[in-house]
């Protein structure tokens, strides 16, 4: 009997922990498949064609408003109420919050638009002709069908996308994704994490030294052979290496060196001034890239980047990818494709 | 007997050492994707090879996928490797050639050495783009693979590229959600660890990609081995290139649906994977080449999974007649087998690895069918265990390896 209980208590014992098993196995609860589709629609320009397609449902009312130059306000299907601003200078109902104004609609500007300064937008914008907001506003989202300019000390808190030119004065915030389908200039002072243009300028305008007709070498076209150094390695003042570089210390390429390949480092990357590299430029630590050095190919660093005024990364023909968690970058500094700092970006004057 | 008792049970130590390692790392550590954000580059020429065998039942569903994705349309090409197939796989493949003009181009394989690695080397003698992607027929990728697959290649130090496999139809049974759990600790917490800590991810084969120049190196696909995978990852490092691992590049595949078909596959990888051990070991830890010395370690730990079952059921026999002889207090070391066992084994996957990627994927609910891993550790350690008793055997009697295509549960359209 004694037995026949400690058999039973023991089953009893081993079976308690299978129950919540042997309930998710009859009841499928959590046996879909990883959703992973999703995921890759990493497009940056994903919220806002998703918010375009929002404002196809008002296209009706602001083409009326925009003959009669009258306002309108409403509410989406979403249940999101809407705004749309006519030829009016103001937005109607702001409503005072501190220091500042809060504006709690979806608002559409179907003429050109000049914001006053220090706005909160709690939803999405859509400008349909040139907007420039005010010092020290707050937006949620913009889409902009023209140029869109932000006023100094401004935010971006989740997407902003021009179709046109998107610049942000000095000392903006911009989290999320920026884009714009011409050019994004960002003054000193402003921080970023993603952007993404054909053409993006990091503080005042170039003088033009732009890069050009220069092959990209990263990946495609002929195939340089690979030098791999297992140490630190430096390549001397003006010297042309015609190959891929690997070390697995320090990398130092000297002013005014070229290299028709791709480099990577598995420790620290030095590009001093002047550098030119066809491929692509990786380091697995911290990169710094000089004054006035041109990289034709994505620019990686796995810690922090640091590329001085005059840098040419990309260029018209051929777009590239710069990223890294870390990146500050100083006025001057010139990209063709996207910007991407993970963590932290930083347009610092020049030093 | 004691001392090798003792032995085995000091590297079962290790091997769960380096899985509490591992996992810690991922909830914890510094994650490296430095690849993942290249969204926009001068895009290389990429040739797509889907190895097909008898695949009447997928290969339109990874056809139509590849149509699909975001990749120029100009620089990619598909080559479907039909492998000798005796199925409707060629017809099919046939009609994509005509739906989309220029995009396909077929490599119908009707005579030569059987096994995937036989027909990529064959295919490989047709390409000429420096990156090429390989996929299984009963993969289904996203929009977005190709470019995330591509983009580590921009690095001249990657030779080979691998992104995470997710079962698709693991909803089907008790075994496909156990694999499920498997793959998840696998890519989730096992590989993505590796990639942080500069270890050896590993090439599986299929969601993945390889360097022209490099391959070219390190002498092509070696048409002798079962994973052909395995290999390539040991000949890279060995020649100083990376694998580089993309947990964010998933892509959804078939896992078998019947445990015989898992004791095969599982039995296959194990045959394969000693193969690679019994070349490579060695070389690997104290050969003159470019790994570095943690890589050297993990390799040979990495080399040395599937082995670990004969081991561990060695030593619970060795346990058994130590403690009916009465040699030495060792009820610790029964218990100490008996808990790291289950981290030592088991396709790479430890359950508190599988507990960590399952939280890290955001899921909830699954984990409740975590014991039931046990079922699937039980058959695991005893197939591999067959499987290295057979590979022995068979290399006493010198026989051939044999490949054995994993059979496909999907509908055929």
């Amino acid at each position: 009997m004694a037995v026949a209980s400690l058999v039973m208590l023991t089953g009893v014992l081993l079976t308690v922990p299978l129950i919540p098993a042997f309930k998710e196995v009859r009841r499928k609860t959590d046996a879909e498949p990883l959703n992973v589709i999703q995921r890759h629609a990493g497009d940056i320009r994903h919220f806002a064609h998703s918010f375009a397609e929002v404002i196809q449902e008002l296209k009706p009312v602001l083409e009326r408003c925009q003959r009669s130059g009258a306002g309108a306000r409403g509410v989406l299907a979403g249940g999101s109420e809407y705004l749309v601003v006519g030829n009016s200078k103001n937005i109607p109902g702001l409503v005072k919050q501190g220091e500042a104004f809060m504006c709690s609609t979806v608002v559409a500007f179907v003429a050109e638009f000049v914001c006053p300064g220090s706005v909160i937008f709690g939803q999405e914008i859509y400008a349909h002709q040139r907007f420039t907001g005010g010092a020290h506003n707050q937006y949620r989202a913009i889409l902009g069908e023209n140029d869109v300019s932000l006023g100094p000390a401004s935010t971006i808190l989740r997407w902003a996308h021009s179709e046109k030119v998107l610049t942000a004065a000095a000392r903006c915030h911009l989290y999320g994704r920026i884009s714009a389908a011409q050019l994004i200039r960002v003054e000193q002072g402003c921080t970023f994490l993603r952007i993404n243009a054909p053409r993006i300028e990091l503080g005042t305008p170039l003088s033009a030294k732009e890069s050009v007709g220069v092959s990209n070498n990263a990946v495609s076209g002929r195939h340089p052979g690979r030098l791999l150094y297992d140490g630190d390695f430096e390549i001397p003042a003006g010297e042309i290496i015609h190959n891929n570089i690997v070390t697995r210390g320090r990398l130092v390429i000297r002013a005014g060196a070229r290299v028709e390949g791709s480099v990577k480092s598995n420790k620290d990357m030095l590009l001093e001034d002047r550098v030119t590299v066809e491929g692509s430029v990786i380091s697995a630590e911290r990169m710094l890239i000089g004054r006035n050095c041109v990289v034709h190919g994505p620019v990686i660093a796995e810690r922090k980047m640091v590329i001085r005024t005059g840098t040419h990364c990309g260029d018209p023909q051929e777009a590239t990818t710069v990223s890294s968690p870390e990146i500050e970058v100083e006025e001057g500094v010139l990209i063709f494709g996207t910007l991407w700092a993970r963590q932290s970006g930083t347009v610092v004057g020049r030093q | 007997m004691v001392y090798l008792l003792y032995s085995i049970v000091g590297v079962i130590c290790i091997y769960t050492a380096r899985h509490y390692w591992f996992t810690l790392n991922r909830l914890f550590g510094f994650q490296r994707h430095p690849y993942i954000d290249i969204d926009t580059a001068d895009w290389p020429q990429v040739t797509v090879l889907v190895a097909a065998h008898n695949e009447e039942k997928v290969i339109a569903n990874i056809l139509s996928a590849l149509m699909t994705v975001n990749y120029p349309q100009d620089k990619m090409l598909v080559m479907p490797v039909n492998d000798r197939s005796k199925d409707r796989t060629r017809q099919i493949i046939d009609k994509f050639v005509k739906d989309f003009p220029g995009r396909i181009r077929p490599f119908h394989r009707t005579s030569g050495k059987p096994g995937k690695a036989a027909a990529l080397k064959d295919a490989m003698e047709l390409i000429a783009t420096e990156v090429t992607l390989i996929f299984d027929a009963d993969y289904i990728p996203g929009a977005g693979l190709i470019k995330q697959l591509v983009a580590p290649f921009f690095d001249p130090e990657v030779g080979g590229v691998m992104g995470r496999v997710v079962p698709l139809n693991c909803g089907t049974n008790l075994l496909t959600r156990l694999l499920d759990l498997e793959r998840s600790g696998g890519y989730q917490v096992d590989q993505q660890a590796r990639m942080n800590l500069r270890l050896v991810p590993q090439h599986g084969g299929t969601v993945a990609g390889v360097r022209l120049s490099a391959l070219r190196e390190i002498g092509g696909w070696d048409d002798t081995t079962l994973t052909e995978d395995t290999d390539l990852t040991y000949r890279l490092l060995l020649h100083g290139w990376k694998t580089a691992y993309q947990n964010r590049s998933e892509c959804y595949e078939e896992v078998p649906e019947t445990w015989s078909v898992r004791i095969k596959q599982i039995m296959r990888w194990a045959k394969g994977h000693n193969q690679a051990m019994m070349t490579y070991t060695v070389r690997l830890l104290f050969g003159k080449h470019l790994a570095t010395f943690r890589e050297r370690i993990d390799g040979a730990l990495l080399l040395g999974v599937y082995i670990m079952a004969p081991v561990t059921i060695l030593g619970w026999v060795f346990a058994l007649i130590l403690f009916y002889r009465g040699v030495a207090p060792f009820n610790g070391i029964v218990a100490l087998l008996s808990i790291t066992t289950y981290a030592a084994v088991g396709n790479f996957a430890a359950f508190f690895e599988i507990a960590a990627a399952v939280r890290l994927d955001g899921n909830r609910n699954r984990l409740a069918v975590l014991p039931f891993l046990a079922l699937g550790f039980v058959v695991s350690i005893f197939s591999v265990s067959r499987a290295s008793i057979s590979q022995v055997y068979g290399y006493l009697t010198k026989a051939e390896l044999h490949w054995d295509k994993t059979e496909r549960f999907r509908t055929a359209p």
